[in-house]
């Protein structure tokens, strides 16, 4: 009975099919997914899907100031009368920007620091793994904090700031990996017939470590988004005239108790951008961990 | 084991000469003109020019930090520039609000996230584990400020039922002052029997600690569930189900204590969370701790404040989980008792 | 003559999986006497695990007995309820493990874990069921047996496991004690312990034994009957010599002429040609006429039956 192969047959599309079909049975996940596309699209499109994209800028309309949400103003207005919907909307577009800008740094740093470590082993593991451990040591906020302030309070210094205090968990998580990695026999097998180790390293190791990495990576688009609110919050973020949902929140604190939608829906909007995220990874790692497929 | 506590410690102390080192040189770089703070305002030029001196601003950058870590290694974390008062001595008296409101909020996210995890994986898939992991997913995604301004708007705003900040009712603390003996409200309260004052603190701590606990109690839950999840599919839960021990004794006693193991590990990573979230809950509830205190002396470029306070943060974590692998090197018996096959 | 302590009859179960019914046993019937030692051999995937685990009702998710019945001394065990089973389990019928260290607790002591089989069946104090425990393993030869009631499951080799294990099967006195694969994680020479301590329990404590295993040593050494299964059904049944001198069906065949050692130096080894069926789409007929040397058109579409053969020998074949 001899086996037919033909280009369906072939591994990648066995793969793809099998990704589908596990992406189908996880409903969660397509919902995060559905949710993050919808985000980015209302980030790239925001000039022209919103009401009144001017009030993203320095529009100040105290005519119509702190209204609640109606049919003209879907999340009602802020203290300046800028109609909420359409920041919350342009907020979409920085976080996405500070969400992708931070990874990008994080794991352009992390990733190879955390491959040499775990490859290498020795001395330039010790010492690798010593600054990171001295980076883990603050607790959660604190240190994109420091690092903000002293770079001086604006969105990009707060981007750089979280990353810089963010890398070393990937290096963590990409050295663990790494070094379960190493220890697979088709490395050794690798090694036995003469490959050079570089050429293990991207060929091999790499790809196989990237796994926790870019579970990882799609849970903290959504925590990163968390932090810069957060750091924009104290006042150490986003300032404006920057429409970022962090900063929307603290400038709605003298008046939110009255006007309750000042502040619940830029709020809303973070909550659901980081739920979305969240679902993402968790359906990521249902997917690509063997161990917990079927 | 000694050596383990030994090595342990030797490695906590170069961790945190990492994080002086690191935060003396970040703190240093802020902008803003410290002299001119010290020198207060509406200085002359030579008062600026003394305060410079004074505060040791006009040496190289180096030999003020070694300066000030030969200090430290003396107990001295040098005076803060906002209010000219001994880091030391403002920090401590903060310290004992932001560790009570912490610890509190801990044992909410244990007291409430261990059950709900098990009753989750008992009951799995049925509504109430449902229920329970959207909770568990959504309480991490939740900012932890936007939930404290919720909770002040529905709770106290709508409901009046929670006041809005602060940590005891200013009346009730004149009224019925509390002896100072460990800083902690709650406990010192209820040990000399101030009741006014101890359900005072109470009902002012609510609101902070349901949300400081929040998250943390999102992950409790998950954690102890998938643990009972995974423990239950043991071997050895098939064999106590083979010699007829009953259903109740199984998940409660049997597969109970191995599920819990895991969920130590977190108590380290929610003491993290929480710690780094005092920042934001502080400012919101107007908590007079170490959160609030840290933000202050950045809005102010206070960096003998900023370094003394952030040196007591780092040096809280990693106790925290150095005493975390202890007690997981108590409770694990396969650690204990390392196994010779004989 | 005597009543058989256990009866399987007409024994299916099966399991409702995403991607079909998989039909891990299909219409079994196993007798075993008092003072027996009963095997069921055969490979894995065959079917005799699920068979045991489903005289004792732990057939894990998603499985279910879907026919047959289980006549523990006339009691029919398939009809009764969860507490009833519970009463039972360990006190009627024992189950040892292969794999000791996983099959006990590893944060409690093993003075605890048994004492709490035994007081829960014998209605004993702890302290009385912890020297219970005592005399017990003192009865598997166990050394220093009250020290053993502190030490954790991580702290003993794997033979003193399963000692420990076969102590607390044994503990309640139980009629029927089911070994699944009770020596394929041990060392040989442990194994040959095991195998010599279970017999004189046998004989000591009259308890009845199945014993499960794909090893025809296993067979060969401790079991008076052996029941031969291929694909969720019984093929050969009989006592052991008879079977090991001539066997009936040809898997018995192919099975004892693939042992090495009964070739010469230098001779091929001898397999049996093909794959163990799909359980869920078992082949028409004779599940065994894919891989049977004798196969006819007859065996691809009528299922052989188990006929008996005088001796107390079975086989289902169509030409034997």
């Amino acid at each position: 009975m001899a086996e037919v192969i033909n280009a369906h047959n072939t591994p990648r599309w066995e793969r793809l099919r099998y990704f589908i079909h596990l992406s189908k049975k996880n409903p969660l996940f397509l919902i995060g997914v559905g949710v993050v596309v919808l985000l980015v699209f209302a980030a790239v499109f925001a000039p022209w899907i919103t009401p009144y994209p001017q009030d993203a800028k320095y529009a100040i309309k105290f005519i119509s100031k702190l209204k609640p949400p109606s049919m003209d103003h879907f999340f009602g207005t802020d203290a300046l009368g800028r109609d909420i919907f359409t920041r919350v909307i342009f907020g979409a577009r920085m976080s996405i920007k500070i969400g992708v800008t931070v990874l990008a740094i994080a794991l352009a740093i992390g990733v190879p620091l955390g491959l040499v470590a775990g490859y290498f082993g020795g001395r330039i593991d010790d010492i690798i793994m010593r600054l990171s451990d001295i980076f883990l040591a603050f607790p959660s906020l604190l240190l994109p904090l420091v690092i903000a302030a002293a770079l001086g309070p604006s969105i990009t210094n707060a981007m750089i700031a979280i990353a810089v205090a963010w890398f070393p968990w990937y290096v963590r998580i990409v050295r663990a990996q790494v070094l379960t990695v190493k220890e697979q026999l088709y490395v050794e097998a690798a090694r036995s017939i003469g490959v050079s180790r570089f050429s293990i390293l991207f060929k091999h190791v790499l790809p196989n470590s990237m796994a926790p990495v870019i579970i990882q990576a799609s849970m903290d688009m959504g925590y990163t988004i968390l932090t810069a609110a957060g750091l924009s919050f104290i006042g150490v973020g986003a300032r404006p005239p920057t429409v970022e949902w962090g900063l929307m929140i603290t400038d709605a604190r003298a008046y939110f108790l009255d006007f309750w939608w000042t502040v619940t829906f830029p709020g809303l909007a973070i909550f659901v951008t980081v739920l979305a995220f969240n679902l993402v990874g968790d359906g990521l790692r249902d997917i690509l961990d063997p161990k917990v497929r079927d | 084991m000694k050596k383990y506590i030994g090595k342990r410690l030797a490695f906590t102390l170069l961790v945190l000469f990492g994080v002086c080192t690191i935060t003396f040189f970040v703190s240093r770089v802020i902008p803003g003109d410290p002299a001119s703070m010290w020198a207060g305002p509406k200085h002359t030029q030579e008062q600026l020019e003394a305060a410079r001196r004074e505060l040791g601003l006009d040496r190289p950058l180096l030999v003020q930090y070694l300066d000030y870590m030969g200090n430290l290694l003396m107990g001295d974390l040098g005076v803060s520039i906002r209010t000219k008062q001994p880091v030391l001595e403002e920090v401590g008296r903060r310290y004992a609000a932001t560790f009570e409101l912490v610890t509190v909020s801990i044992l909410i996210a244990l007291v409430i996230g261990v059950p709900m995890g098990v009753i989750s994986a008992v009951r799995k898939d049925k509504a109430i584990d449902h229920a329970s992991r959207a909770f568990s997913i959504s309480g991490v995604a939740m900012p932890v400020f936007w939930l404290g301004l919720i909770l002040q708007m529905t709770l106290h705003g709508n409901l009046g039922w929670f006041p809005l900040q602060g940590r005891i009712g200013s009346m009730v603390l004149i009224d019925h002052p509390i002896n100072d003996i460990t800083g902690f409200y709650l406990f010192d309260s209820l040990i000399t029997g101030n009741w006014p004052a101890f359900f005072s603190s109470i009902k002012y701590m609510a609101l902070p600690a349901l949300t400081m606990s929040f998250a943390s109690l999102a992950i409790v839950t998950r954690i102890t569930r998938s643990s009972m999840l995974e423990v239950m599919r043991e071997d050895y839960v098939q064999t106590a189900t083979a010699y007829g021990v009953s259903r109740r004794t199984i998940l409660y006693k049997y597969a109970l204590k191995n599920a819990l193991i895991p969920t130590i590990t977190i108590i380290g990573l929610a003491y993290g969370l929480m710690l780094g979230g005092s920042v934001l809950v502080e400012s919101i509830f107007d908590w007079p701790g170490l959160g609030s205190y840290i933000v202050l002396s950045i809005t102010r470029n206070d960096f003998p404040g900023i370094v003394g306070s952030t040196l007591v943060f780092a040096t809280t974590y990693l106790t925290i989980n150095l005493i975390v692998d202890l007690i997981y090197f108590f409770v694990d018996p396969r650690i204990k008792h390392p196994g010779s096959k004989g | 003559m005597d009543k058989p302590i256990l009866e399987i009859k007409g024994l299916k179960t099966h399991f409702f999986t995403y991607n079909g019914v998989v039909r891990a046993v299909d219409g079994i019937d196993l007798t075993l006497n008092r003072n027996e030692v009963v095997g069921i051999v055969g490979e894995t995937g065959c079917g005799k695990s699920v068979t045991v685990r489903s005289t004792m009702g732990l057939v894990p998710e998603p499985g279910r007995i879907v026919a047959g019945r289980v006549l523990l001394d006339g009691d029919n065990l398939l009809a009764k309820n969860d507490a009833e089973l519970r009463r039972i389990r360990g006190r009627r019928m024992s189950m040892i493990f292969q794999n000791p260290l996983s099959s006990l607790n590893p944060v409690f002591t093993i003075g605890n874990q048994v004492g709490h089989v035994i007081s829960i069946h014998q209605g004993k104090n702890k302290k009385e069921a912890l020297r219970r425990a005592v005399e017990t393993f003192e009865l598997v030869r166990l050394p220093d047996p009250e020290r053993l009631l502190e030490k954790y499951p991580h702290e003993l080799s794997g033979g003193m496991l399963q000692r420990v294990m076969i102590a607390m099967a044994l503990s309640c006195r139980p009629e029927v004690l089911i070994a699944d694969e009770p020596t394929t994680a041990l060392d040989v020479t442990i194994q040959a312990q095991i195998l010599s301590l279970m017999l004189r329990l046998k004989e000591d404590t009259s308890t009845a034994i199945i014993m499960i295993t794909h090893d025809l040593g296993v067979v060969a050494e401790t079991c008076d009957r052996v029941a031969v299964m291929y694909a969720g059904l019984i093929v050969e049944r009989g006592p052991v010599r008879a079977i090991f001198s001539e066997a009936l069906h040809p898997y018995t065949e192919g099975l004892l002429a693939s042992l090495p050692g009964q070739q010469k130096a230098g001779d091929v080894l001898r397999t049996i040609e093909g794959l163990v069926p799909d359980l869920i789409h078992p082949p028409a007929g004779c599940r065994f006429h894919p891989r049977c040397p004798i196969a006819q058109e007859v065996c691809r579409q009528e299922v052989p039956e188990l006929l008996e053969k005088g001796d107390g020998r079975a086989v289902a074949c169509h030409f034997r």
